[in-house]
């Protein structure tokens, strides 16, 4: 018996869901908002109110470099994780994910280069990229 | 003399409930427990669990030079705020304190030393 395939929104809620638990499980901090979009063979993810407490307080004492090195050691050590759960929710490879945060919003974005459109149920609601050139990025990638 | 003990008792209670709320407020963690003793002139906190969620993962993903220099910032951001509570709480001025964070064991221990004999009084 097949399993029914997940629609666009679907996946892109249940990753939001699992990332949301994702950072609050590791961090003690749940972040506001997580909003995830997949577009092509990409992913981004806008996470709301990602900054710790702690991070927080050092930036409001004007330690800032400081919050960053926190900051940029928080996200190598929570990305491992992140890209496990990424790569089963989306059933497919992650080949790249470039972050970034700014502790004075407290956003954080995430792009995610992944080495397939992830199949779901309503394949047209996932914007395409225009077509490109051969020279595309390494890893598998399907032509749909 | 068993008024004495319990006021001071009250006093302790107290200040380990404001140092709780101070530690969630500032840092967004909950220490599991907050033992204060007076003794003379000294007050001696100790917090249990102390390190928070984001500084233990940094410390197992090998980050502990980060988590030593936050810490460090940390204390001295906080240390005026414990100070005021303390005075508040005991009445007393507080000529010195000496702030220490254990990574290795999750404790925060902290000595106050008044600037004249801490004395309860049982108002």
């Amino acid at each position: 018996m097949k399993t029914t395939i997940p629609t666009r929104g679907q996946r892109e809620r249940e990753l939001s869901q699992r990332i949301q638990g994702l950072y609050s499980n590791q961090l003690g901090h749940r972040p506001t908002k997580v909003i995830c979009q997949l577009f092509d063979d990409s992913l981004a993810i806008v996470m709301e109110n990602s900054i710790t407490p702690a991070e927080q307080l050092l930036v409001e004492q004007g330690q800032e470099e400081l919050a960053e090195q926190v900051r940029s050691g928080l996200d190598d050590a929570i990305e491992p994780n992140l890209k496990a759960l990424i790569e089963e929710i989306l059933e497919v490879k992650v080949l790249d994910l470039m972050g970034d945060a700014t502790l004075e919003t407290g956003r954080s974005g995430i792009v995610v280069v992944l080495s397939n459109t992830p199949e779901v149920r309503n394949p047209d609601a996932v914007p395409k990229a225009k077509p490109k050139a051969s020279n595309g990025r390494s890893g598998t990638h399907s032509q749909t | 003399m068993h008024s004495r003990i319990s006021h001071s008792q009250n006093i302790e209670h107290i200040l380990a409930e404001r140092i709780q709320s101070l530690f969630i407020d500032q840092l967004g963690h909950q220490p599991e427990d907050i033992y204060c003793r007076f003794l003379d002139n000294k007050l001696t906190i100790v917090i249990e669990n102390a390190i928070t969620k984001p500084e233990k993962l940094l410390i197992a993903a090998g980050y502990q030079d980060i988590v030593k220099k936050a810490r460090g910032s940390i204390e001295q951001i906080l240390q005026p705020e414990f100070k005021k509570i303390i005075e508040e709480i005991s009445d007393s001025q507080v000529s010195n304190m000496l702030f220490a964070t254990h990574l290795d064991t999750n404790y925060v221990s902290i000595i106050a030393l008044f600037a004249d004999n801490y004395q309860l009084t049982s108002n």
